[in-house]
Protein backbone atom coordinates (compact mmCIF):
# COMPACT_ATOMS: atom_id res chain seq x y z
CA UNK A 1 0.00 0.00 0.00
CA UNK A 2 2.75 2.38 0.98
CA UNK A 3 4.82 1.61 -2.12
CA UNK A 4 1.78 2.11 -4.29
CA UNK A 5 1.10 5.54 -2.78
CA UNK A 6 4.72 6.59 -3.28
CA UNK A 7 4.65 5.53 -6.91
CA UNK A 8 1.48 7.47 -7.49
CA UNK A 9 3.07 10.55 -5.94
CA UNK A 10 6.11 10.30 -8.20
CA UNK A 11 3.94 9.97 -11.29
CA UNK A 12 2.06 13.11 -10.36
CA UNK A 13 5.24 15.13 -9.79
CA UNK A 14 6.63 14.20 -13.18
CA UNK A 15 3.50 15.54 -14.80
CA UNK A 16 3.50 18.72 -12.74
CA UNK A 17 3.75 22.11 -14.35
CA UNK A 18 7.11 23.69 -13.51
CA UNK A 19 7.21 25.32 -10.14
CA UNK A 20 7.33 29.00 -9.35
CA UNK A 21 5.77 30.15 -12.59
CA UNK A 22 2.79 32.39 -12.01
CA UNK A 23 1.41 31.45 -15.40
CA UNK A 24 1.03 28.44 -17.64
CA UNK A 25 4.46 27.45 -18.98
CA UNK A 26 3.07 25.98 -22.19
CA UNK A 27 1.16 29.16 -23.04
CA UNK A 28 4.44 31.01 -23.38
CA UNK A 29 7.34 28.58 -23.86
CA UNK A 30 8.08 25.47 -25.92
CA UNK A 31 9.53 22.77 -23.65
CA UNK A 32 10.96 20.93 -26.69
CA UNK A 33 12.85 23.99 -28.02
CA UNK A 34 15.89 24.08 -25.77
CA UNK A 35 18.65 26.66 -26.21
CA UNK A 36 22.16 27.00 -24.80
CA UNK A 37 23.52 30.53 -25.05
CA UNK A 38 26.90 32.00 -24.19
CA UNK A 39 27.23 35.73 -24.01
CA UNK A 40 27.73 38.91 -22.06
CA UNK A 41 25.16 40.00 -19.50
CA UNK A 42 23.71 43.40 -20.42
CA UNK A 43 21.15 43.69 -17.61
CA UNK A 44 19.80 41.82 -14.59
CA UNK A 45 16.23 42.54 -13.46
CA UNK A 46 15.78 41.37 -9.87
CA UNK A 47 12.02 41.70 -10.09
CA UNK A 48 8.70 39.93 -9.61
CA UNK A 49 6.95 37.90 -10.76
CA UNK A 50 10.18 36.76 -12.43
CA UNK A 51 13.83 37.75 -12.44
CA UNK A 52 15.40 38.30 -15.87
CA UNK A 53 18.92 38.09 -17.20
CA UNK A 54 19.56 39.76 -20.58
CA UNK A 55 22.48 38.42 -22.58
CA UNK A 56 24.13 39.65 -25.79
CA UNK A 57 24.74 36.54 -27.88
CA UNK A 58 26.44 36.34 -31.31
CA UNK A 59 24.49 34.26 -33.82
CA UNK A 60 26.10 32.21 -36.64
CA UNK A 61 26.45 35.29 -38.84
CA UNK A 62 28.19 37.27 -36.13
CA UNK A 63 25.16 39.44 -35.47
CA UNK A 64 24.61 40.24 -31.80
CA UNK A 65 21.15 39.42 -30.45
CA UNK A 66 20.00 40.42 -26.97
CA UNK A 67 18.17 37.52 -25.32
CA UNK A 68 15.75 37.97 -22.41
CA UNK A 69 15.91 34.97 -20.07
CA UNK A 70 13.10 34.55 -17.53
CA UNK A 71 13.82 32.89 -14.18
CA UNK A 72 12.35 32.15 -10.79
CA UNK A 73 11.07 34.99 -8.62
CA UNK A 74 13.86 36.64 -6.58
CA UNK A 75 12.61 35.03 -3.35
CA UNK A 76 13.03 31.53 -4.76
CA UNK A 77 16.46 32.39 -6.16
CA UNK A 78 17.64 33.84 -2.85
CA UNK A 79 16.39 30.77 -0.98
CA UNK A 80 18.40 28.51 -3.28
CA UNK A 81 21.59 30.54 -2.83
CA UNK A 82 21.38 32.37 -6.16
CA UNK A 83 21.59 35.82 -4.60
CA UNK A 84 21.38 39.09 -6.51
CA UNK A 85 25.19 39.32 -6.36
CA UNK A 86 25.89 36.16 -8.40
CA UNK A 87 25.47 37.53 -11.94
CA UNK A 88 26.35 41.12 -12.86
CA UNK A 89 26.27 43.26 -16.00
CA UNK A 90 29.38 42.58 -18.05
CA UNK A 91 29.79 38.96 -16.87
CA UNK A 92 30.20 36.28 -19.51
CA UNK A 93 27.82 33.42 -18.73
CA UNK A 94 26.33 30.34 -20.32
CA UNK A 95 22.60 29.98 -19.86
CA UNK A 96 20.20 27.26 -20.95
CA UNK A 97 16.44 27.50 -21.42
CA UNK A 98 13.30 26.86 -23.41
CA UNK A 99 12.42 29.24 -26.23
CA UNK A 100 9.34 31.43 -26.24
CA UNK A 101 6.67 30.51 -28.75
CA UNK A 102 6.25 34.10 -29.99
CA UNK A 103 9.76 35.48 -30.08
CA UNK A 104 13.19 34.43 -31.28
CA UNK A 105 15.09 36.07 -28.46
CA UNK A 106 13.19 35.18 -25.31
CA UNK A 107 13.33 32.01 -23.22
CA UNK A 108 12.43 30.44 -19.89
CA UNK A 109 15.85 30.00 -18.33
CA UNK A 110 16.98 26.83 -16.62
CA UNK A 111 20.68 26.77 -15.72
CA UNK A 112 23.29 29.49 -15.46
CA UNK A 113 27.02 28.73 -15.56
CA UNK A 114 29.00 31.69 -14.27
CA UNK A 115 32.35 32.82 -15.65
CA UNK A 116 33.96 30.96 -12.71
CA UNK A 117 32.24 27.77 -13.83
CA UNK A 118 29.70 27.61 -11.00
CA UNK A 119 26.28 26.26 -11.96
CA UNK A 120 22.94 27.48 -10.61
CA UNK A 121 19.31 26.78 -11.42
CA UNK A 122 17.86 30.09 -12.54
CA UNK A 123 14.51 28.62 -13.53
CA UNK A 124 12.51 25.41 -13.41
CA UNK A 125 12.91 22.35 -15.60
CA UNK A 126 10.17 22.15 -18.22
CA UNK B 1 -8.27 4.65 24.17
CA UNK B 2 -4.67 5.28 23.27
CA UNK B 3 -4.80 2.45 20.72
CA UNK B 4 -8.00 3.82 19.25
CA UNK B 5 -6.38 7.24 18.96
CA UNK B 6 -3.37 5.68 17.24
CA UNK B 7 -5.58 3.83 14.78
CA UNK B 8 -7.47 7.00 14.04
CA UNK B 9 -4.22 8.80 13.34
CA UNK B 10 -3.12 6.11 10.92
CA UNK B 11 -6.51 6.11 9.22
CA UNK B 12 -6.32 9.88 8.89
CA UNK B 13 -2.82 9.68 7.47
CA UNK B 14 -3.97 7.25 4.80
CA UNK B 15 -6.95 9.41 4.01
CA UNK B 16 -4.54 12.23 3.25
CA UNK B 17 -2.33 10.01 1.15
CA UNK B 18 0.54 9.94 3.61
CA UNK B 19 2.54 7.21 5.19
CA UNK B 20 1.22 6.24 8.65
CA UNK B 21 2.18 8.86 11.18
CA UNK B 22 3.44 8.31 14.69
CA UNK B 23 1.48 10.26 17.30
CA UNK B 24 3.30 13.53 17.93
CA UNK B 25 2.80 16.16 20.57
CA UNK B 26 1.45 19.25 18.91
CA UNK B 27 2.01 22.80 20.16
CA UNK B 28 -1.01 24.23 21.97
CA UNK B 29 -2.10 27.69 22.97
CA UNK B 30 -2.75 28.73 26.59
CA UNK B 31 -6.42 27.81 26.15
CA UNK B 32 -5.49 24.29 25.01
CA UNK B 33 -6.23 24.67 21.30
CA UNK B 34 -3.80 23.42 18.63
CA UNK B 35 -1.43 26.29 17.85
CA UNK B 36 -1.03 26.75 14.09
CA UNK B 37 1.19 29.81 14.52
CA UNK B 38 4.26 29.64 12.29
CA UNK B 39 5.50 29.73 8.72
CA UNK B 40 4.19 27.07 6.37
CA UNK B 41 4.36 26.00 2.78
CA UNK B 42 1.57 24.36 0.86
CA UNK B 43 1.37 22.94 -2.58
CA UNK B 44 3.14 20.09 -4.28
CA UNK B 45 6.35 21.97 -4.90
CA UNK B 46 9.09 23.22 -2.66
CA UNK B 47 10.03 26.75 -1.78
CA UNK B 48 13.26 26.12 -3.57
CA UNK B 49 11.74 25.81 -6.96
CA UNK B 50 11.89 22.08 -7.57
CA UNK B 51 9.23 19.40 -7.36
CA UNK B 52 8.84 18.34 -3.75
CA UNK B 53 10.00 14.80 -4.39
CA UNK B 54 13.36 16.07 -5.61
CA UNK B 55 14.03 18.58 -2.89
CA UNK B 56 15.96 18.19 0.33
CA UNK B 57 13.55 20.35 2.27
CA UNK B 58 10.46 18.38 1.43
CA UNK B 59 11.62 15.01 0.15
CA UNK B 60 10.74 13.21 3.36
CA UNK B 61 7.12 14.24 3.25
CA UNK B 62 4.88 12.71 0.61
CA UNK B 63 2.86 15.54 -0.87
CA UNK B 64 -0.62 15.68 -2.17
CA UNK B 65 -0.20 18.04 -5.08
CA UNK B 66 -2.88 20.65 -5.47
CA UNK B 67 -5.12 21.07 -8.42
CA UNK B 68 -3.25 24.34 -8.91
CA UNK B 69 -0.51 22.37 -10.59
CA UNK B 70 -2.77 21.80 -13.55
CA UNK B 71 -4.53 18.57 -12.75
CA UNK B 72 -7.86 19.70 -11.46
CA UNK B 73 -8.61 17.06 -8.90
CA UNK B 74 -5.29 15.73 -7.66
CA UNK B 75 -5.38 15.03 -3.97
CA UNK B 76 -9.10 14.41 -4.17
CA UNK B 77 -11.63 13.31 -6.71
CA UNK B 78 -11.44 14.66 -10.24
CA UNK B 79 -13.30 17.92 -10.64
CA UNK B 80 -15.86 17.79 -13.43
CA UNK B 81 -18.23 20.71 -13.95
CA UNK B 82 -21.78 20.65 -15.27
CA UNK B 83 -21.93 20.07 -19.01
CA UNK B 84 -21.91 23.65 -20.31
CA UNK B 85 -19.34 24.83 -17.79
CA UNK B 86 -17.14 21.80 -18.42
CA UNK B 87 -17.12 22.64 -22.14
CA UNK B 88 -15.77 26.08 -21.27
CA UNK B 89 -13.08 24.51 -19.08
CA UNK B 90 -12.04 22.26 -21.96
CA UNK B 91 -11.95 25.25 -24.32
CA UNK B 92 -9.60 26.97 -21.89
CA UNK B 93 -7.34 23.94 -22.00
CA UNK B 94 -7.01 24.41 -25.75
CA UNK B 95 -5.81 27.98 -25.28
CA UNK B 96 -3.24 26.90 -22.69
CA UNK B 97 -4.97 28.86 -19.96
CA UNK B 98 -4.28 32.31 -21.32
CA UNK B 99 -7.16 33.68 -19.26
CA UNK B 100 -5.83 32.48 -15.91
CA UNK B 101 -6.45 35.47 -13.56
CA UNK B 102 -3.10 34.98 -11.83
CA UNK B 103 -1.34 35.82 -15.12
CA UNK B 104 -2.62 39.35 -14.50
CA UNK B 105 -1.28 39.14 -10.94
CA UNK B 106 -4.78 38.88 -9.49
CA UNK B 107 -5.19 37.06 -6.16
CA UNK B 108 -5.53 33.30 -6.64
CA UNK B 109 -8.49 32.79 -4.28
CA UNK B 110 -9.22 29.99 -1.83
CA UNK B 111 -7.97 27.28 -1.85
CA UNK B 112 -5.72 27.91 -4.84
CA UNK B 113 -3.47 30.37 -3.00
CA UNK B 114 -2.19 27.46 -0.87
CA UNK B 115 -1.00 25.70 -4.02
CA UNK B 116 1.32 28.52 -5.03
CA UNK B 117 5.00 27.71 -4.49
CA UNK B 118 5.42 30.37 -1.83
CA UNK B 119 5.13 30.27 1.96
CA UNK B 120 2.53 31.75 4.24
CA UNK B 121 2.53 32.68 7.92
CA UNK B 122 -0.23 31.87 10.39
CA UNK B 123 -0.66 34.08 13.44
CA UNK B 124 -3.20 32.64 15.85
CA UNK B 125 -4.89 34.44 18.72
CA UNK B 126 -7.91 33.30 20.77
CA UNK B 127 -10.10 35.70 18.78
CA UNK B 128 -8.85 35.33 15.24
CA UNK B 129 -6.46 33.64 12.83
CA UNK B 130 -4.34 35.76 10.50
CA UNK B 131 -2.87 34.24 7.35
CA UNK B 132 -0.15 36.23 5.59
CA UNK B 133 0.69 34.91 2.14
CA UNK B 134 3.86 35.70 0.23
CA UNK B 135 1.86 34.81 -2.84
CA UNK B 136 0.34 37.93 -4.39
CA UNK B 137 0.45 39.81 -1.04
CA UNK B 138 -2.64 37.89 0.02
CA UNK B 139 -3.87 38.05 3.60
CA UNK B 140 -6.87 36.72 5.53
CA UNK B 141 -8.17 37.79 8.93
CA UNK B 142 -10.47 35.04 10.14
CA UNK B 143 -12.46 35.67 13.34
CA UNK B 144 -13.69 32.87 15.56
CA UNK B 145 -17.48 33.03 15.57
CA UNK B 146 -19.79 35.72 14.26
CA UNK B 147 -21.60 35.68 10.96
CA UNK B 148 -20.68 36.49 7.37
CA UNK B 149 -23.27 39.23 7.07
CA UNK B 150 -23.38 40.69 3.58
CA UNK B 151 -19.73 40.91 2.54
CA UNK B 152 -18.68 42.74 -0.60
CA UNK B 153 -17.49 40.15 -3.14
CA UNK B 154 -13.72 39.58 -3.04
CA UNK B 155 -10.98 37.31 -4.34
CA UNK B 156 -10.28 35.67 -0.97
CA UNK B 157 -13.86 35.85 0.29
CA UNK B 158 -15.15 36.31 3.84
CA UNK B 159 -14.07 33.68 6.36
CA UNK B 160 -15.19 32.56 9.81
CA UNK B 161 -13.31 30.09 12.01
CA UNK B 162 -14.55 27.48 14.48
CA UNK B 163 -13.22 24.35 16.19
CA UNK B 164 -14.34 20.78 15.56
CA UNK B 165 -12.38 19.11 18.35
CA UNK B 166 -8.74 19.75 17.45
CA UNK B 167 -9.55 20.55 13.82
CA UNK B 168 -9.74 24.18 12.77
CA UNK B 169 -12.70 24.71 10.47
CA UNK B 170 -12.97 27.78 8.23
CA UNK B 171 -16.14 28.65 6.37
CA UNK B 172 -15.57 30.97 3.41
CA UNK B 173 -18.14 32.72 1.21
CA UNK B 174 -18.39 36.15 -0.45
CA UNK B 175 -16.18 35.33 -3.44
CA UNK B 176 -16.31 37.52 -6.52
CA UNK B 177 -16.57 34.94 -9.30
CA UNK B 178 -13.25 36.10 -10.76
CA UNK B 179 -11.02 33.37 -9.31
CA UNK B 180 -10.05 29.99 -10.68
CA UNK B 181 -9.94 26.95 -8.42
CA UNK B 182 -6.76 25.72 -10.09
CA UNK B 183 -4.45 26.32 -13.04
CA UNK B 184 -6.54 24.03 -15.19
CA UNK B 185 -9.25 26.49 -16.09
CA UNK B 186 -11.84 25.82 -13.39
CA UNK B 187 -13.40 29.27 -13.23
CA UNK B 188 -15.93 30.14 -10.52
CA UNK B 189 -19.22 31.83 -9.86
CA UNK B 190 -19.83 34.22 -6.95
CA UNK B 191 -21.90 31.52 -5.23
CA UNK B 192 -18.74 29.55 -4.40
CA UNK B 193 -18.71 28.22 -0.84
CA UNK B 194 -15.51 26.73 0.58
CA UNK B 195 -15.25 24.78 3.84
CA UNK B 196 -11.68 24.26 5.00
CA UNK B 197 -10.40 21.84 7.64
CA UNK B 198 -6.93 22.23 9.14
CA UNK B 199 -5.47 19.45 11.30
CA UNK B 200 -2.11 20.02 12.99
CA UNK B 201 0.27 17.04 13.06
CA UNK B 202 3.30 18.81 14.55
CA UNK B 203 5.39 19.95 11.61
CA UNK B 204 2.69 19.37 9.01
CA UNK B 205 -0.90 20.45 8.60
CA UNK B 206 -3.38 18.18 6.85
CA UNK B 207 -5.58 20.51 4.82
CA UNK B 208 -8.88 19.73 3.21
CA UNK B 209 -11.01 22.17 1.20
CA UNK B 210 -14.52 21.28 0.14
CA UNK B 211 -15.83 23.55 -2.60
CA UNK B 212 -19.35 23.87 -3.87
CA UNK B 213 -20.33 26.29 -6.59
CA UNK B 214 -23.99 25.43 -7.34
CA UNK B 215 -24.24 27.02 -10.82
CA UNK B 216 -21.15 25.09 -11.97
CA UNK B 217 -20.96 21.86 -9.94
CA UNK B 218 -23.35 18.96 -9.51
CA UNK B 219 -21.84 18.08 -6.15
CA UNK B 220 -19.22 19.37 -3.70
CA UNK B 221 -15.60 18.71 -4.58
CA UNK B 222 -12.87 18.08 -2.02
CA UNK B 223 -9.17 18.82 -2.45
CA UNK B 224 -6.43 17.83 0.00
CA UNK B 225 -2.94 19.15 0.58
CA UNK B 226 -0.22 18.86 3.18
CA UNK B 227 1.39 22.03 4.50
CA UNK B 228 4.96 21.78 5.76
CA UNK B 229 6.44 23.85 8.58
CA UNK B 230 9.33 25.92 7.26
CA UNK B 231 12.79 25.64 8.69
CA UNK B 232 13.77 28.14 11.38
CA UNK B 233 14.35 31.64 10.01
CA UNK B 234 12.41 31.18 6.78
CA UNK B 235 9.33 33.31 6.34
CA UNK B 236 7.23 35.02 3.69
CA UNK B 237 8.93 37.84 1.83
CA UNK B 238 7.68 40.58 -0.49
CA UNK B 239 6.28 39.47 -3.83
CA UNK B 240 4.97 42.39 -5.88
CA UNK B 241 3.72 40.50 -8.90
CA UNK B 242 2.78 43.47 -11.06
CA UNK B 243 6.30 44.94 -10.88
CA UNK B 244 7.67 43.39 -14.09
CA UNK B 245 4.95 41.14 -15.46
CA UNK B 246 6.17 40.61 -19.01
CA UNK B 247 4.42 37.28 -19.51
CA UNK B 248 1.03 38.72 -20.24
CA UNK B 249 2.31 40.18 -23.55
CA UNK B 250 3.87 36.91 -24.65
CA UNK B 251 1.15 34.36 -24.05
CA UNK B 252 0.01 32.59 -27.17
CA UNK B 253 -3.36 31.25 -28.22
CA UNK B 254 -6.78 32.87 -28.46
CA UNK B 255 -8.66 34.14 -25.45
CA UNK B 256 -11.69 32.11 -24.43
CA UNK B 257 -13.50 35.25 -23.34
CA UNK B 258 -13.05 36.84 -26.76
CA UNK B 259 -15.00 34.08 -28.46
Amino acid sequence: MRAKLTLLAVAVFVAAIPAAAHHSFAAEYDASATVTLKGVVTKVEWTNPHAYIYVDVKDETGKVVNWGMEGYPPNTLTRTGFTRHIVKEGDTITITGYKARDSAARAAAREVTTSEGKKYNFGPAA
Amino acid sequence: MKTLFGSLLIATAFAFGQAPAVAVKIPRTADGKPDFTGAWQGGGVSLYGEAAGNNHATAAIPQTPPAARGGGGRGGERLVYKEEAEAKVQAGRATTYKDDPTVKCLLPGIPRIFGMPMPFEIVQTPKQIAMLFESFHGWRLIPFGGSHGDPDPSFLGDSIASWDGDTLVVDAVGFNGKIWLDGAGHFTDDQLHVTERYTLNGDTISYEATMFDPPLMNKPYTQRMTFIRLKEGERPREYECIENNQDIEHLTGPSVKAK
